[in-house]
């Protein structure tokens, strides 16, 4: 069975197809009982719904018609706050979980009628530490999921060395997993994943954990070796912007199970606020310049702001950065003492805050 | 082939985990003597009260009669709760991001257990022949097989059956309350369910204990030991295929459908 699987995932990776991940109108709906509130937890009350049965149920849209299409070799990013629904869609598409409606295809076989050939195409990191044995070194622990995975004898252990060193565990290979710290965990989660060389990899969180430098080395690892030279294509969902903003090339935004949001990291960006901002730290401000400034050509606006420092700042929203040098000789020409200044640009934090909010 | 080498991942997994545990690998394996010498000397101090019972089996002692019975409680109990450890929520949604296929999975999963249920056996057998009187030599090893086998099946069935309720309910399933309430009660592993008769003269007891599979198992497990064969046990023999075929295909079904609706409800990874 395993081989057979194999097979045919081999074939279809050999073809390399524009699209290998494809959604299209996905939706999840999880129909949840009523949990006890507030009010349920005195004992009396407890003992009482022992033989009583809750009533209400709760239907809860985690996923909204979601469509999108991740290009081959792309790093596509899944952004979102708690509860957007990320999770879910990450589990529908290594068919963990049944869609209620619409279709995913997973390198050209589709989610719900060729489960097997999806798992068979897909690396997937999920919840933290989950299947681990703890008293099975690194080494054991992959050496059985490599089995799982078909991966025979001549090339088992050559890969098990590969994976280990590409996130950075080859020293701790024969170290019980148990006694890892969560960072290396969390890395050995992410080996498991790339055992089999999967064409696709679904990446939950894959950084979550990790210390800032093992979490740099993670992302150039997937982003140069597996995603550049390897020619993977990577979903990675994340919390964390700055990491997407190094990483992506192309990021979706999602909020209450839906896109709000779809594009490459600067054009999401442009798209909530195209304009970017000149502050400026100044001694004194005079009125004059502030209406001078306003009158520039492609300023926006202006604002000023008394900082408890008793200095003052003053804020430019521009519709070019390169207006910053026009700015500051405008305001040393009123005698304005510049401390410092700096050109804000729309983060992807920010796009994600605006979106999402309400 | 390929499916062998997924069985035994599985096996190898649970071998390097439990002997990882020395102390208790090595205390396990006095137990089972231990055991087996504790079954025995309660059949041979109880031997004038189970005589009257055992009729059926001969010359069999209550030594031996106790020292099979428990022996065989085991592989059960084995195929009865293995299927259970599959359905824990880490495990079970870790493998199925494998191209491992549910059989590989379910006979993998078990494949430890049967190993150290066989063991077993042979200990219980050791010290049956050695100190109480068994006689290996008159045994029907090939009907021995055959029903060990289908009373597996039938035990799966049951196994499959209530690992997949527990999918649905995570902390309870009616099958394993039934099983583990009752089976030592009606099944005899201790005594043969006719004693059953003397303390429920109405015969509700006596009747619950040949619904249960593992009742013919031991009745006819013990039948081998006295060298009867295959054609002396036609029609208990046929009885527990029907219920294991019946079992199986329940639970597998079962199984499916549980499955089915956790992946739609997303309550796989629930604990």
């Amino acid at each position: 069975m395993i081989a057979a699987l194999n097979k045919r995932h081999k074939l279809a990776a050999s073809e390399p197809m524009d699209y290998p991940v494809e959604i299209e109108g996905l939706t999840k709906r999880f129909t949840t009982k009523r949990t006890l509130n507030e009010d349920d937890l005195g004992f009396a009350k407890l003992i009482k719904r022992l033989f009583r049965k809750i009533k209400g149920k709760e239907t809860i849209l985690a996923v909204n018609g979601v469509s999108f299409k991740i290009k081959d070799g792309e790093l596509f990013g899944l952004l979102g706050p708690n509860g957007a629904g990320k999770t879910t869609l990450t589990k529908m598409l290594c068919t963990l979980l049944w869609p209620n409606a619409g279709t995913a295809q997973v390198n050209g076989h589709d989610i719900r009628s060729e489960p097997g050939q999806v798992r068979a195409s897909v690396g997937t990191v999920l919840d933290v530490y989950m299947g681990w044995y703890g008293r099975l070194s690194c080494r054991q622990n992959l050496l059985f999921y490599a089995q799982l995975f078909g991966i025979r004898p001549p090339r088992v252990r050559r890969r098990i060395s590969e994976v280990l060193e590409l996130v950075g565990l080859t020293d701790k290979a024969d170290d019980w997993q148990q006694k890892l710290s969560s960072g290396m965990k969390r890395k050995l989660d992410v080996a498991r994943a790339l055992l089999p060389d999967p064409p696709i990899l679904l990446l939950d969180e894959p950084t979550i954990q990790l210390d800032p430098k093992s979490a740099r080395d993670l992302r150039r690892t997937m982003k140069d070796e597996l995603c550049r030279n390897q020619g993977k294509t990577i979903l990675w969902t994340t919390h964390n912007m700055h990491e997407a903003e190094e990483i992506c090339d192309r990021v979706t935004i999602m909020h209450r199970g839906g896109i709000v949001a779809l594009g490459g990291p600067e054009e999401v960006k442009r798209f909530v606020s195209p304009n970017e901002s000149i502050v400026l730290e100044v001694g004194r401000a005079p009125q004059v310049m502030l209406g001078e400034l306003e009158a520039l050509e492609g300023v926006i606006s202006t604002s000023l702001t008394n900082l408890p420092s008793g200095q003052s700042e003053i804020k430019v929203q521009v519709r070019d950065g390169d207006l910053a040098p026009r700015i500051a000789q405008t305001a040393i020409r009123h005698g304005a003492e510049v401390h410092s200044m700096r050109v804000e640009k729309p983060t992807l934090e920010e796009a994600m805050i605006k979106l999402t909010e309400g | 082939m390929t499916d062998l080498y997924g069985i035994y991942a599985f096996f190898r997994r649970d071998a390097v985990n439990v002997s990882s545990y020395k102390l208790n690998f090595v205390f396990s394996i006095i137990s089972m003597f231990v055991w087996a010498f504790t079954m025995g000397a309660l059949g041979t101090i109880t031997q004038p009260a189970q005589a009257r019972y055992m009729q059926a089996y001969g010359s069999m002692n209550a030594a031996t009669f106790l020292i099979i019975g428990f022996m065989l409680n085991q592989f059960m109990q084995e195929s009865q709760y293995a299927p259970q450890s599959i359905a824990s929520p880490g495990n079970i949604e870790r493998i199925l991001l494998t191209p491992c296929s549910m059989p590989v999975f379910i006979l993998g999963s078990m494949s430890w257990r049967y190993f150290w249920s066989g063991l077993n056996l042979l200990v219980f057998t050791f010290m049956g022949t050695t100190f109480f009187g068994l006689n290996i030599l008159a045994v029907d090893w090939p009907t021995f097989a055959v029903v060990l086998l289908i009373g597996i099946m039938a035990m799966w069935g049951l196994g499959i059956m209530s690992s997949a309720i527990q999918l649905v309910t995570k902390q309870w399933n009616p099958v394993n309350w039934f099983l583990g309430t009752f089976s030592f009660l009606v099944s005899g592993v201790f005594y043969s369910p006719e004693a059953l008769l003397t303390i429920d003269p109405t015969g509700m007891l006596y009747g619950l204990a040949w619904c249960l599979p593992q009742t013919y198992v031991y009745h006819m497990i013990r039948l081998t030991f006295v060298g009867k064969g295959i054609l002396d046990m036609l029609y208990p023999l046929l009885t527990l295929s029907a219920m294991a075929a019946m079992l199986f295909c329940m639970g597998w079904l079962t199984f499916r459908l549980c499955m089915r609706k956790c992946q739609l409800e997303g309550s796989l990874g629930w604990v």
